[in-house]
């Protein structure tokens, strides 16, 4: 599996109907999706080799803010 | 030599046994195979495959589930254990929410079990009723249970601690659902009782039906900053507070192995499936997300 962030206008335009759903970022302007080995994916913003990759970026001290939520037990 | 499920000849079961005959019922066998070699051992009557598998939850937005619990067997109203089977894989460190057992799919309303990263990495048993919590927790990098777990520090893929031979871990909670509050839990790190050197909330609570169990993910969310980067296997709960011995035993025969008894909930991912081979949940697991079934 390999997995691409995308803008969430990229996402409603060309990947709308992807298997997984996304995992969208808190303001929802962009998701992260994940695709077969081999599946063609443009305009993405990053891409991630496996879902390691995906959330040593996403729990980084700079991207955290925009993903995870602070209120543990909302 | 084994004979596995891949094609062999009579020889080897000759060899096997150590036997000079060459027909089937010479050698023992009840078969129906087309008589011409090489066989398959699913050609064979009373043969069953099982594909030993586990659940991998990668840890970006997936989860497995099970609903259809009978509401009638609850939470916090007597004796129960719940142990379950867990590979870290998380290549950063991070929150890990393992189990929610619930009667919906609110947040308001379950019984956690989890991971979270603050003051070094705690286990936490979360018996959380309406916005009260009930929650017990337990560091792992400090006094005894820095040996006990084998952390030391940040619990993640590049330090998975105390495992099995396989890098898997036995977590395992007892709850005394008659003592107040959480002063009836227990957590053991493999066949290791945690000592409890952290916080506990005690509020109020009453029983709570586990009619739904997510998998790796809260319950009422997708995508949060609980989604576990971990494998799960074997997740049991059993009525009864189980001894140091029985879970010692549990810990011995592994994540493929025998359960003790016959446990009220027996999830398991064999044959690419997700259900309770106990008596409680009515309906298949799915996995969602890009959750995945994987073979051992």
């Amino acid at each position: 599996m390999k997995y691409y962030l995308l803008t969430i206008e990229e996402f409603n335009q060309n990947h709308a109907d992807c298997v997984h759903a996304p995992a969208y970022n808190l303001n929802n302007t962009q998701c992260i999706i994940e695709v077969e080995d081999g599946e063609e994916v443009s305009n993405y913003l990053q891409g991630f080799e496996n879902a390691t990759d995906v959330n040593v970026w996403r729990y980084s001290e700079a991207e955290s803010v925009n993903w995870i939520p602070s209120d543990e037990f909302a | 030599m084994g004979v596995g499920n891949l094609p062999f000849n009579l020889s080897d079961i000759q060899t096997e046994l150590g036997s000079t005959t060459d027909t089937l019922s010479g050698l023992g066998l009840e078969a129906t195979p087309q008589l011409t070699t090489p066989f398959n051992m699913s050609e064979f009557e009373n043969y069953v495959a099982v594909i030993e598998g586990y659940y991998r939850n990668d840890g970006v937005n997936d989860y497995g589930q099970i609903t259809g619990g009978a509401s009638t067997n609850q939470f916090g109203s007597g004796r129960l254990s719940v142990s379950f089977w867990v590979k870290q894989n998380a290549g950063s460190h991070h929150n890990a929410q393992m189990l929610n057992f619930a009667p919906g799919f609110s947040s308001s309303d379950r019984i956690m079990i989890d991971y979270n990263t603050g003051a070094g990495g705690k286990l936490r048993f979360n018996h959380r009723q309406g916005s009260g919590n009930n929650l017990k927790e337990y560091y792992l990098n400090n006094g005894g249970n820095n040996s006990k777990s084998g952390t030391g520090g940040n619990w993640q893929a590049s330090n998975k601690g105390n495992t099995n031979g396989q890098g898997w871990t036995l977590l395992t909670v007892t709850y005394d659902g008659a003592v107040s509050g959480v002063g009836g839990v227990n957590f053991w790190w493999n066949d290791q009782q945690l000592d409890h050197n952290a916080q506990a909330t005690n509020g109020s609570r009453s029983n709570l039906a586990a009619t739904n169990l997510r998998v790796g993910e809260n319950i009422h969310n997708v995508g949060s900053a609980g989604n576990a980067a971990m494998d799960f296997d074997k997740i049991c709960v059993y009525s009864s507070i189980l001894s140091a011995s029985e879970i010692q035993n549990i810990y011995n025969n592994g994540p493929k192995g025998a359960t003790l008894g016959n446990p009220h909930i027996e999830i398991n991912f064999n044959n690419n499936t997700f259900t309770d081979e106990g008596t409680h949940f009515s309906n298949n697991g799915t996995v969602n997300n890009g959750g995945s079934i994987q073979s051992h």
